[in-house]
């Protein structure tokens, strides 16, 4: 190999040149893409409402899971039976989707508060130590009624929660949001259906009702 | 690159602001045997290894527990916090303040323990001198229904409880 002695391009200077402008540009765009890839990429943090949204949920979810536990083990009829076990493996499963959620986005499943921390849970549907235990010692047919209007209370405070979770932005939080909204809007019709069924009453829509009152709903402390 | 740092970062921030967490001592205890009947541990209070087919409720106890019925609920995410009997009753109500609205935990009295407070959870123990220590708070916040349990997320509750007292 001999050496050749440099040629000389006339336009290779130029289109330097035109590189050196086209630089910032460049590094400008760059940046903006980055920060595209970045917030498009990046995880639900700590305290944003995806994470409260996941966690809520899963406390509350647990206990529908714990409330249909609790009566599958009384002699109950056959529909409420069914009612309880559909309630069980449904939210069961979607309980663990939204531990999958926290797992994938690092954090842990319990964070630094108390789930529902500051919410009045009893008016999100949320049942008291007293009324799960009810479910064991009340007769079977009772504790029947009892688990449908309890799960009837618990059903439309999960709704009202799945639509604050439809305002996360988040598209999985988002998809099981919508779908916890319309399963358990159609098992309230479902619910209600059955409680009529019974002569037993249906609990009004705006929450509790007071002690002592025949449909053998106890009122709650409104203070968690 | 970019990427695996971009999905490594959560992570690195989650372990970042869980608190100071020093003084845990860990273990090796692998899930999943049942066993009826008393069950001799070799830590007290345990932190795994066998035990009985029905787990602990949840909750808040005056009286101490067995130990094989609390090694279960671990098994499922609770963290089982525990203090001698000789804890001022204001210390014991910091304790249960602390519990207060978590469902994965356990809270009793655990007779000759060898700090004033213990915290459990599955292959974790943390020894306190102080009820008020900021430690429980991040103790709890990592291992409440946290990695380490084998089953974590299974329920805390339901029918399946035992209340029985030693």
């Amino acid at each position: 190999m001999t050496a050749r002695p440099p040629t000389f391009h006339p336009s290779s200077s130029r289109r330097g040149g035109t590189l050196r402008l086209l630089w910032p540009v460049l590094a400008v765009l760059l940046v903006l893409g980055g920060a595209w890839f970045w917030q498009a990429h990046r995880f639900p943090q700590e305290g944003s409402p995806a994470v409260r949204f996941a966690r809520d949920m899963r406390l509350h979810h647990g206990q529908a899971v714990e409330l249909s536990l609790h009566i599958l083990e009384r002699p109950v009829s056959a529909p409420v039976r069914l009612l309880a076990q559909d309630i069980t493996v449904t939210q069961e499963a979607q309980l663990g989707q939204m531990g999958g959620w926290l797992d994938i986005w690092g954090l842990p499943f319990s964070g630094p508060d108390a789930p529902m921390q500051g919410m009045n849970r009893a008016a999100m549907g949320m049942a008291s130590d007293a009324d799960v235990q009810s479910l064991d010692t009340l007769p079977a047919r009772q504790a029947e009624i009892r688990y449908l209007q309890l799960m009837l209370r618990h059903h439309r405070g999960g709704v009202q929660m799945a639509q604050e979770g439809l305002k996360s932005g988040v598209p999985p939080v988002v998809t099981v949001a919508n779908a916890i909204v319309v399963s358990q809007t159609a098992e309230i019709d479902l619910i209600t259906g059955m409680l009529r069924e019974r002569g037993a009453a249906v609990p009004p829509a705006n929450g509790t009702v007071a002690p002592g009152s025949t449909d053998g709903m106890n009122g709650m402390p409104m203070n968690h | 690159m970019n990427r695996a740092l971009l999905l490594a970062l959560p992570v690195i921030l989650a372990s970042c602001s869980g608190g100071d967490l020093t003084g845990v001592k860990t273990f090796k205890y692998q899930g999943g045997q049942h066993q009826e009947g008393q069950i001799a541990y070799t830590e007290h209070p345990p932190v795994g290894g066998t035990h009985n087919p029905r787990w602990q409720k949840c909750g808040v106890y005056d009286n101490p527990l067995y130990d094989q019925f609390a090694v279960h609920s671990m098994e499922h995410g609770a963290v089982w916090i525990t203090y001698l009997p000789s804890l001022p009753a204001g210390d014991v109500a910091k304790l249960k303040a602390a519990v207060d609205g978590r469902s994965y935990t356990l809270l009793s009295p655990y007779p000759g323990q060898a700090a004033p407070v213990m915290m459990s959870a599955w292959n974790a123990q943390l020894s306190l001198q102080d009820a008020s220590d900021p430690r429980v708070k991040a103790f709890l916040s990592k291992y409440e229904q946290g990695a380490t349990a084998p089953e974590r997320g299974a329920a805390c509750d339901g029918p399946y409880s035992t209340t029985e007292t030693q």
